[in-house]
């Protein structure tokens, strides 16, 4: 599978990632040497294998839903450019998320 | 704020085309502690006091899974007739936006905790519907951005970041706005009895998006959809809703497209408004989230949640007709709260006849709470006094009429039933003694009326019931002067 450059824009522009044109074009060419591995592997019979989601055999811990917390606010806001009233202060966001999950 | 163009047909479907609405509900679960850290969710605390570190998305720390979320979501699951993944995964869902710290949001894609399940909705002329509920899923919540109080900026408060939400996602079953919203009432009041969910609207821990479509008549392919964001009143759901399936078919009828994008609903304006399409749409590249193990769900946590289910809306409907007598309209809008639906119970254990408590309870208690906009848990009668003074309506001590007026002087000074009838002399008079002297003084007060009663003019035993309730002022009790009168009159 070729992965072009304008894929790799595509991407570099969804993880907000400035790239050059040379930049560009090597990591074009690694990617897709990449996905021809991934190809070859492709080709092996994984019918009734589990998805491996984690290297890791063990499984989730839980904690108890217990507070422990605090206020680490001012520790935070220093390393904030700008901040006031106890915000942090950004360019104009309006829509989009809108202050709430997607 | 412009009146909604509540059209009958947008609300509920049309002939030549048919609605097909899926809605994603937000619930915020009512946990102490955050999805992954131990940062208490208290609303309404300054802002960025409640962040930790892995609420704002340091390197180096480790998200760890609150037990009490999984349980509710599962509780949820086993309500929603749901299969409970015992094998489920977190996802990383990556967009940029400045309230969501970490770049991505910890979210659940192929593996949800709950899905496959279903819930069935009342709709209009009783008609009872299956909605499917595809999934349900925990993830957490971003930040807010205020946006008023900054000149040409937007402040960011991250106190909500990480809050857990359990997102619900139906099946696109919805058939009309109405169906929506009765549906999105059904799981409102669902969540708030599993005790999982505050479900306040105004504070957002019950909130909605809904992808909306219209398709000829018939036709089994879906239209192309539009999805509406962050919908947090049933009024906006249902206005927004009506809007744009309006809007759609408009489209469609005069030979346009439907352009499959994301859309915002202004309340102000009562429209919606393309906020992006699908070609920028976010393309979330999500992935099991390497910080995360796969959260596993023994057989004996969901036994033992399963045995510790509290009694669900529908039960407690079908019961309260069973046990109460009520009928399926009553017991509906008794049991849509279930803080309402405890009130009420209360009142009944405490000795009041079913159907009276019903009758006041929907009737004078909602009356005052929606008059000063309160809800049931600031209820100013406590149970026994209501039941108190439904017994003094039994027993005839106080007609119906004057018992709301003392239900008046309670709600507002706050007496008990006995004090506010003994202090303002409430009690209705029913003893024949008392009454016998003032029925004969007042027929001979009024010869030529009584006579012309005795001729047949039998309609004048309104005027002589009117003057012993004068004398009285009211607190006779109106069946026993109706039979005095008639009894004397026809002597």
């Amino acid at each position: 599978m070729e992965i072009s450059s304008r894929d790799i824009a595509h991407l570099a522009h969804l993880a907000r990632v400035a790239m050059d044109d040379d930049q560009n074009e090597s990591l074009a060419h690694d990617l897709t040497q990449i996905m021809g591995m991934v190809e070859h592997m492709r080709e092996m019979d994984s019918s009734g294998i589990e998805p491996l989601v984690h290297t890791q055999t063990a499984e989730q811990r839980m904690r108890a839903d217990e507070v422990a917390w605090r206020n680490m606010r001012e520790e935070a806001l220093v390393i904030a450019p700008m901040v006031e009233k106890g915000y942090y202060l950004v360019p104009q966001v309006i829509g989009g998320g809108g202050g709430n999950t997607e | 704020m412009e009146e909604s163009n509540t059209s009958p047909l947008a609300l509920n479907g049309c002939d030549d085309w048919e609605v097909v609405i899926g809605l994603e509900i937000h619930a915020q679960l009512l946990t102490n502690s955050k999805l992954f850290s131990g940062t208490t969710t208290r609303y309404g605390a300054p802002p960025n006091t409640q962040a930790s570190l892995i609420d704002l998305g340091f390197p180096g720390v480790l998200p760890v899974v609150n037990a009490e979320a999984v349980r509710m979501a599962v509780m949820f699951g086993l309500a929603t007739h749901c299969d409970i993944s015992r094998h489920s995964v977190f996802a990383r869902k990556h967009y940029f936006y400045p309230d969501l710290p970490k770049g991505y949001q910890i979210s659940q894609y192929e593996l949800p905790v709950v899905h496959g399940g279903y819930i069935l909705v009342s709709c209009a002329q009783n008609e009872i519907k299956r909605i499917g509920i595809t999934r349900a899923h925990l993830e957490e919540d971003a930040g807010k951005s205020v946006h008023e109080n900054f000149i040409g900026m937007s402040g960011i408060d991250l106190n909500r970041a990480g809050a857990p939400l359990l997102e619900i996602v139906s099946e696109p079953d919805l058939r009309s706005p109405a169906e929506a919203i009765a549906y999105m009432r059904t799981i409102h009041t669902l969540v708030q009895y599993l005790g999982i969910c505050d479900g306040n609207m105004q504070e957002g821990s019950f909130r909605c998006d809904a992808n909306v479509s219209v398709r000829p008549r018939g036709e089994t392919r879906l239209g192309t959809r539009t999805e509406l964001k962050n919908l947090n009143s049933f009024r906006f759901v249902e206005k927004a809703l009506i809007y744009e399936v309006e809007r759609q078919i408009q489209l469609l009828e005069q030979g346009g497209k439907v352009i499959q994008q994301t859309r915002q609903y202004d309340p102000a304006a009562n429209i919606t408004r393309a906020l992006r399409s699908k070609e920028e749409a976010n393309d979330y590249r999500y992935f099991p989230d390497p910080d995360l193990l796969p959260l596993l769900i023994s057989e004996a946590l969901i036994a033992e949640i399963e045995a510790e289910m509290p009694e669900l809306p529908w039960d407690r409907r079908e019961r309260f007709m069973r046990e109460y007598g009520l009928s399926s309209y009553d017991s509906g809008v008794l049991t849509a709260e279930r803080q309402l639906a405890d009130y009420y119970e209360s009142v009944v254990r405490e000795g009041s006849d079913a159907k009276l408590a019903a009758n006041w309870v929907m009737g004078d208690v909602m009356a005052a709470l929606n008059r000063e906009g309160l809800s049931i848990s600031d209820v100013r009668i406590i149970p026994p006094r209501l039941n108190l003074l439904l017994q003094r309506i039994v027993d005839g001590s106080v007609s119906g009429r004057t018992a709301k007026e003392v239900f008046e002087i309670m709600w507002n000074e706050g007496w008990d039933a006995d004090t506010v009838i003994e202090q303002r002399g409430l009690r209705q008079v029913s003893d024949n003694a008392s009454l016998e002297p003032l029925i004969r003084q007042v027929i001979e007060e009024f010869p030529a009326q009584r006579d012309q009663y005795r001729a047949g003019k039998t309609k004048l035993l309104g005027f002589f019931v009117g003057k012993v309730m004068q004398k009285t002022q009211g607190k006779a009790n109106p069946q026993q002067v109706n039979a005095l009168l008639s009894a004397f009159l026809d002597e």
